[in-house]
């Protein structure tokens, strides 16, 4: 302690900006961190605390997949003898049309039943109709709403409220209104009830419910009640606890939660890196010094420890400040997330507000100073192995010796190896994995030598240029490989992991292109949901045939989606003709199977197709059985095809629609695909449907063109991180080019002062300056598009294998990396400008007085 | 600083310094920064601290060089002082004849080699 209040606190008061600097890296590491788990962790709460308050004192749920079921299956559970209280429910979200009020969350219940689950805290002059549900049900235009949402909409009782049914916008009158608490805080208080009958309706359920919630009778667990259910529905049926949706809704989320772990450990990453140039930069600095203390008896884990309590004590405040900037940014980051969600999926929790785990705050310290540490771990041993002989002497610590050349390019040379071995053995996580560790291990030894060896190729373009400055800059680089090989190892990792992210997002955007006009190439989509995704509302069937009778409408073809659980995954169910879809999107990228072949043996409803996704990660190959939990029974059926599809991150199995009518006994349809007529404007038709259906029928028509950039644009909002990942990459080349600078600016003192007094002018020595700057950029950048072009590869691997099981074309990211010559180019300038100031002005005396 | 590097309890440091700060006559410049002091002062400050531990020998690699001849011969007559009262044995680097008068034994090397050992 009193090493660092003598030594390390002096230090840091000396170099004011390069401490913020190094304390800003970690808090912009730490705050991402927090930022992103408590918005995750907030949408998750916002959605279980959702599930619960509706739940109520509901202990079990009966559902049957999205698709509801039958309503003469609530006789059988009622009939059960473990069963206490068995009421059905309706959910569903509605657009309400106010202003600034979003989403009201329905829940369609039977009133005579429900309030023994649910306590409803009723409030209002209105008793007797709560009392005497009777009434309620006789007006079906009944509503009971919030006091909180009323009082925010000046509504009371008898006041109308105009919500967007599958009828189109429909009024409906306030009854009720529910007290704060309980469920009528569920949803961030834009929860509404009305009948369960009226629910079906608006919602287009037709003679079906959602779920049957159930209270257990007393004296029988919970797992004696699920089974007797169980075995008493049959297949297709799931008897679970309420928290069990929740679970669900975790599982949709694993694709961007793992996006962003990825973004968290990215911000790390840059955080750990800028954190490791500032301490090599400064025990290169600092080297006079520490041979001056080795000289006066401190022993190598002193000086050791001395830089890794530097590097604690840094670390712990940057944590400190990360984590409140984390709180800001959390704040920011759950609204983002929570309108990515519904956008993707079509679910949200209305509003969610941060929530605050009480681990969080702390653990993010923690693993800041952790990183600071680790980041400082080989600085500091470098530190520690400083001969004070060779540390009093100017220059030759620079140098890298003969012997530590060669070891290090044995052991490089080693890595290499292990990693070659591995990607050949790589069917395994660990192999895999291990291997990429070895190859950035073996890059970041080889640095220094590679770094050297460009040094020595830029010098004649350098010389060419400028033959005075130009030799100057190369020969600073040549002689301090250490001083740069940290800068440019920085640099060179943020490209890196910037090309691979880059290419990954290409890749995905192309497949999705790809895929967009070979599979969803159709010339007009009919939707029941602006968001395409949203399941609330459905069309009947009859909407089919008044399709097809506009004029200039060639095909119709309906499509029904829906999620059902299929290995305790939630994936998308997709119910078309499929003969009919095969002929008109013949192009679509088949991965395993006979196009021809699957698409007659899966019309006959013989088989399933799956997507590419769904079949990596549930490991599911040609033949393989799959078994669907429909509404009537267990579905048991091969795959016939396997295909390259985006319709579902988590996986998407389609199926024949006379199967899905067959088991699941669902007429409805999310939407249609139509095709038009040679020459037929589809601007025109789509104006007809408007005008035919936009009164009587709520729905959203789209051209092609309309739908690939609401898609596309959803892909953006998945792959936003990656401009911001370019930044961060650009500003850790900056921080670390200034900080290099600075160090070669104060080691070669005496040859700039030099050079000035043989009549050097100032200009000369800037540009210098401005080579050396550019050069260590060019190096960086170099090194870094090339190590970039391999870790593309491992990036797309990371995201066939474990993250959304698509694999994707190894695109090249050219044009990103054409964009980042400028960008890295205009970085080192600015990097240079203040060192270059500092040499010009320093005083010329002075610096030859220095030696 | 070896002190600490040692060490020592804060007090225990505080203490040993003043007493060798006496010891080379700068017990009254004992609240100035190092920069505040002049060549001779920062010499006698360097004796100082080679002697914090009673080291039975003393290396001066030119401990006059940079000193003007009236300070040279006070840093001098400090290290024969010591020298007389400690009993350590001191080693003196110098380019300096009348330094190297001055001590009892003067080996002297031309290109690395001995070509002289003379006693006084």
């Amino acid at each position: 302690m009193i090493l660092l209040r003598l030594l390390s606190w002096q230090y840091a008061r000396k170099h004011k900006l390069r401490s913020l600097l190094t304390i800003m890296g970690i808090a912009l590491g730490v705050a991402v961190f927090v930022g992103m788990h408590a918005a995750n962790d907030s949408i998750l709460a916002a959605f279980g605390r959702t599930v619960d308050r509706i739940a109520g004192a509901t202990e079990l749920q009966v559902s049957a997949g999205e698709a509801g079921f039958d309503e003469e299956v609530l006789d059988a559970v009622q009939q059960a003898p473990e069963v206490r209280v068995a009421v059905p429910v309706v959910e569903a979200v509605a657009a309400t049309g106010i202003e600034g009020q979003g989403n009201l969350m329905i829940l369609g219940v039977d009133m005579v039943g429900d309030r023994s689950l649910r306590d409803y805290s009723m409030e209002g002059g209105q008793s007797d109709i709560v009392e005497d549900p009777l009434i309620f049900l006789a007006q079906p235009d009944s509503i009971v709403v919030s006091q909180d949402f009323a009082a925010r909409n000046g509504a009371g009782i008898n006041s109308k409220i105009v919500l967007r049914t599958m009828d189109g916008p429909r009024q409906f009158t306030v009854r009720g209104l529910m007290g704060a608490g309980g469920l009528a805080s569920a949803f961030g208080g834009n929860l509404a009830v009305m009948d369960i009958y009226a629910a079906q309706k608006v919602f287009g359920r037709g003679r079906k419910f959602d779920r049957i919630d159930i209270g257990v009778k007393e004296g029988i667990s919970l797992e004696q009640c699920r089974t007797a259910l169980e075995r008493r529905l049959g297949p297709g049926f799931e008897v679970r606890p309420p928290a069990a949706r929740g679970q669900q809704f975790e599982a949709m989320m694993r694709g961007y939660s793992v996006s962003m772990n990825v973004s968290s450990a990215f911000a790390l990453f840059i955080g750990l890196f800028i954190i490791f140039n500032s301490f090599s930069i400064a025990v290169t600095e600092r080297r006079s010094e520490i041979g001056v203390l080795r000289a006066l008896g401190a022993t190598r884990r002193q000086i050791g420890g001395l830089f890794l309590g530097e590097s604690a004590v840094l670390g712990l405040f940057g944590s400190a400040l990360g984590a409140g900037f984390g709180m800001l940014l959390g704040g920011v980051l759950v609204t983002y997330i929570s309108r990515v969600m519904q956008g993707a999926y079509g679910v949200t929790a209305q509003n969610p507000e941060v929530e605050w785990n009480s681990l969080l705050l702390p653990a993010a310290v923690v693993v800041g100073t952790i990183t600071s540490l680790a980041a400082a771990l080989l600085p500091a041993r470098s530190a520690a192995a400083v001969d004070p002989v060779q540390a009093l002497q100017k220059g030759k610590s620079q140098v890298l010796s003969a012997g530590e050349n060669l070891r290090r390019r044995a052991v490089a040379a080693c890595l290499l190896t292990g990693s070659f071995v591995c990607l050949l053995l790589g069917s395994s996580r660990v192999f895999f994995y291990g291997g990429y560790t070895l190859l950035m291990s073996a890059v970041l030894l080889l640095t220094p030598s590679l770094s050297l060896w460009l040094a020595r190729c830029l010098r004649p373009a350098l010389k060419a240029l400028r033959p005075i400055e130009g030799a100057l800059a190369a020969d600073s680089l040549m002689q301090a490989p250490r001083r740069t090989s940290a800068t440019v190892s920085a640099l060179m990792f943020c490209l890196a992991m910037l090309i691979g992210l880059a290419g990954t997002s290409r890749a995905s955007y192309g497949s999705i292109e790809e895929w967009l006009s070979t599979t969803l190439n159709s010339d007009l989509f009919v939707s029941a949901s602006e968001n395409l995704v949203s399941r609330n509302y459905r069309f009947p069937a009859e909407m089919r045939p008044e399709l097809e009778a506009i004029p200039g409408v060639a095909e119709v073809q309906p499509v029904r989606n829906t999620r059902i659980t299929f290995r305790t995954t939630p994936v998308l169910l997709i119910s078309v003709d499929i003969p009919r879809v095969a002929e008109r999107t013949r192009r679509r990228r088949v991965i395993e199977g006979d196009f021809e072949e699957m698409n007659r043996i899966a019309g006959q409803g013989k088989g399933v197709i799956i997507s590419e996704n769904l079949a990596q990660l549930k490991q599911l190959r040609m033949g393989d059985a799959v078994e669907l939990t429909a509404t009537s029974a267990a579905v048991r059926l091969p795959v016939v095809g396997i295909v390259r599809d985006f319709s579902d991150q988590i996986g998407t199995i389609f199926v024949d629609q006379s199967v899905y009518l067959r088991h699941w006994n669902d007429p409805t349809y999310d939407s249609f695909r139509l095709y038009l007529k040679p020459g037929t404007d589809p601007m025109a038709v789509k104006v007809s449907i408007q005008e035919k259906f936009s009164q009587q029928r709520r729905l959203f028509v789209f051209l092609n063109q309309e739908l690939k950039g609401y898609i596309l644009n959803l892909a953006d909002q998945w792959f936003g991180m990656t401009y911001i990942q370019l930044a961060l990459a650009l500003v850790v080349g900056v921080l670390g080019i200034a900080n290099t600078l600075t160090v070669s600016i104060s080691d070669r003192r005496r040859e700039l002062g030099i050079l000035r007094a043989v009549g050097g002018v100032s200009g000369m020595v800037r540009r210098a300056i401005w080579m050396e700057a550019v050069a260590i950029g060019l190096i960086g950048l170099f090194l870094g598009l090339a190590l970039g072009a391999v870790n593309l590869y491992y990036q797309l691997e990371m995201v066939r294998r474990d993250f959304t099981g698509m694999p994707l074309d190894y695109r090249f990211p050219w044009t990103v990396a054409l964009v980042l010559l400028p960008l890295v180019l205009a970085a080192s300038f600015l990097s240079a400008a203040g060192p270059a100031e500092s040499a010009v002005r320093s005083s010329l005396v002075e610096s030859l007085a220095y030696e | 600083m070896p002190l600490h590097l040692h060490g020592w309890a804060r007090k225990k440091v505080e203490g040993r310094a003043r007493e060798l700060l006496d010891l080379v006559k700068l017990g009254h410049r004992v609240e100035h920064l190092a920069d505040e002091l002049s060549g001779g002062e920062r010499q006698r400050v360097a004796i100082a601290r080679a002697l914090a531990f009673n080291p039975p020998i003393l290396l001066g690699d030119e401990p006059t060089g940079n000193l003007d001849s009236k300070t040279g011969v006070e840093i001098l007559k400090l290290i024969h002082d010591l020298h007389d009262r400690f009993g350590a044995t001191v080693l003196i680097v110098t380019h300096d004849e009348s330094v190297a008068r001055s001590c009892p034994r003067t080996i002297t090397l031309t290109d690395g080699r001995i070509i002289k050992d003379e006693r006084r």
